[in-house]
């Protein structure tokens, strides 16, 4: 009975983390269509959130690697293992937010893996965590995805730019916002694969820990995907603006074939990473592509911005990974397998994400902030000629 | 590069997700540069200027065959994902 309200409070918390996975990404899917004028904020986070749906029954490679390749399994079925998964959920949890109200798109896929490191590390200890696994399958191809998107995209962005020579200015600048509408779909598709999976992951770890599911025979309940997909879409369609401001307008600005070629590299890097069961970022991915994008072109980039994510990459593994120590300690104050020390974690959670979501509310960015459909293609490519790389909602 | 016995990077793997990448990457906006040339000599989107019937079927050939291949290409990768076991 203990163990049955304890999975379905990690359940829940697995969905909320979800949500703000959703919420917190949608600028990866979006941003550039947005920034370019291709889709009108309320329109791309909607067939963003729909995608995302559809995304996540594609494949469950990545779920997997989540579920069977960070932490021993064997330490999940062991007592306790419930309170480590809850720990690791509050841990990427919080460090969600916390990037989110500083507008920093970090990655919601290597909070949760901090998050269940630093969980299982002060569960059980350093043995407990397949350092090997964490590093081919999560460190090497995140590193790595972001290079081979960056290079991609300014290859991409090179090609799209003789194609323009021979369109027209006004012509190609049209088309190729029509592409984004295809590709900022193909990113979503992508998303919903690759971070809808992680939860069902992480769920899937708790199920093992129950004895619901076999490590052996790994399988994804059919309401597990349902019920990730819906998160993670409803989550898309709130629409993190904050994050799809720095990532569409504040990294360099984005012309239409640019944000083609950047939608394209990701949607390919990403869904091929997901058939090999990369838990990537999908955050670091459409970064490095915004970035080759602008390399493409040779126009200025942000690096400040940039190298605010790139701090904000590095720290995400540790500090989620220290908030997920945190609290299961402190669940492990009321004894193991306690429902009181469950619901302190969660009471504690809500709390900060309240406190979090206040502060972020004193500098609120809306949809209406970012809305570009009406600069014409003349207006956009006057503004990337002028280096113009903040929108009015930053300024 | 060896850690506890096996490769710490599967270089076969990123191997392919590069390939993966160039195709899907710059392979797409490629074809969809030329789909958009052949809407050009259809005369889509320009109707100041005149195109004879020739110019417009080849326009007309052309962003047809771009845009299957561009679908294509799509279709196949998503297709690939979803057979692969698990």
């Amino acid at each position: 009975m203990g163990d049955t309200f304890i999975l379905v409070v990690v359940v829940v918390t697995a969905v909320a983390f979800d949500f703000t996975n959703g919420f917190h990404d949608t600028a990866n899917a979006v941003a550039t269509s947005i920034a370019t004028g291709a889709l009108k904020p309320m329109v791309a986070v909607i067939m963003s959130g729909c995608l995302n749906f559809l995304g996540a029954f594609i494949s469950i490679s990545v779920a997997a690697t989540i579920a069977k390749g960070v932490v021993d399994p064997s330490v999940a079925n062991s007592t306790g293992g419930l309170e480590i998964v809850l720990a690791a959920l509050t841990g990427a949890i919080i460090w969600n937010l916390t990037t989110w109200c500083l507008s920093i798109p970090s990655s919601s896929s290597h909070a949760i893996i901090g998050g269940l490191v630093g969980a299982a590390v002060a569960a059980v200890g350093s043995h407990a965590v397949s350092f090997h696994g964490i590093i081919q399958k999560v460190v090497a191809p995140a590193v790595l995805a972001v290079f081979i998107c960056g290079a991609v995209a300014a290859l991409g962005t090179f090609a799209a730019y003789a194609m323009v020579r021979r369109l027209g200015d006004r012509q190609a600048r049209t088309g190729y916002r029509y592409g984004q509408i295809g590709s900022a779909a193909l990113v979503s598709l992508a998303h919903g694969t690759n971070d809808a999976q992680k939860t069902m992951g992480i769920i899937a770890l708790a199920l093992i820990s129950t004895g619901h599911i076999s490590a052996a025979h790994f399988y994804v309940p059919l309401w597990v995907k349902f019920v990730c997909a819906a998160a993670i879409s409803l989550g898309t369609v709130t629409g993190g603006w904050r994050i799809i401001n720095t990532m569409g307008n504040r990294i360099t600005s984005i012309e239409s074939p640019q944000g083609f070629a950047a939608e394209a590299a990701s949607g390919s890097v990403i869904l091929a990473s997901s058939y090999y069961g990369y838990p990537l970022s999908t955050t670091q991915v459409v970064s490095g592509g915004v970035t080759g994008a602008g390399i493409g072109k040779r126009q200025p980039v942000h690096w400040s911005v940039f190298g605010q994510m790139v701090s904000a990459w590095i720290l995400t593994i540790p500090a989620a990974g220290i908030v997920g120590a945190g609290a299961w300690e402190i669940a492990d104050i009321f004894g193991k397998n306690s429902k009181v020390g469950c619901l302190v974690i969660v009471a504690i959670t809500i709390v900060i994400a309240a406190g979090l979501w206040a502060i972020a509310q004193r500098s609120a960015i809306g949809a209406k902030d970012l809305d570009r459909t009406n600069v014409t293609p003349e207006e956009e490519a006057q503004q990337a000629a002028g280096g113009d790389v903040t929108s009015p909602a930053v300024a | 590069m060896l850690l506890f016995g096996s490769p710490i990077v599967e270089w076969s793997a990123i191997g392919k997700v590069v390939i993966a990448g160039l195709v899907g990457g710059c392979g797409i906006v490629i074809v969809f540069g030329f789909l958009l040339l052949g809407l050009k000599f259809a005369g889509v989107g320009d109707p100041g200027e005149t195109h004879t019937e020739r110019s417009k079927m080849t326009g007309y050939t052309l962003a047809a065959l771009c845009g299957i291949i561009v679908i294509g290409v799509i279709v196949l990768g998503i297709y690939a994902i979803i057979q692969k076991p698990s």
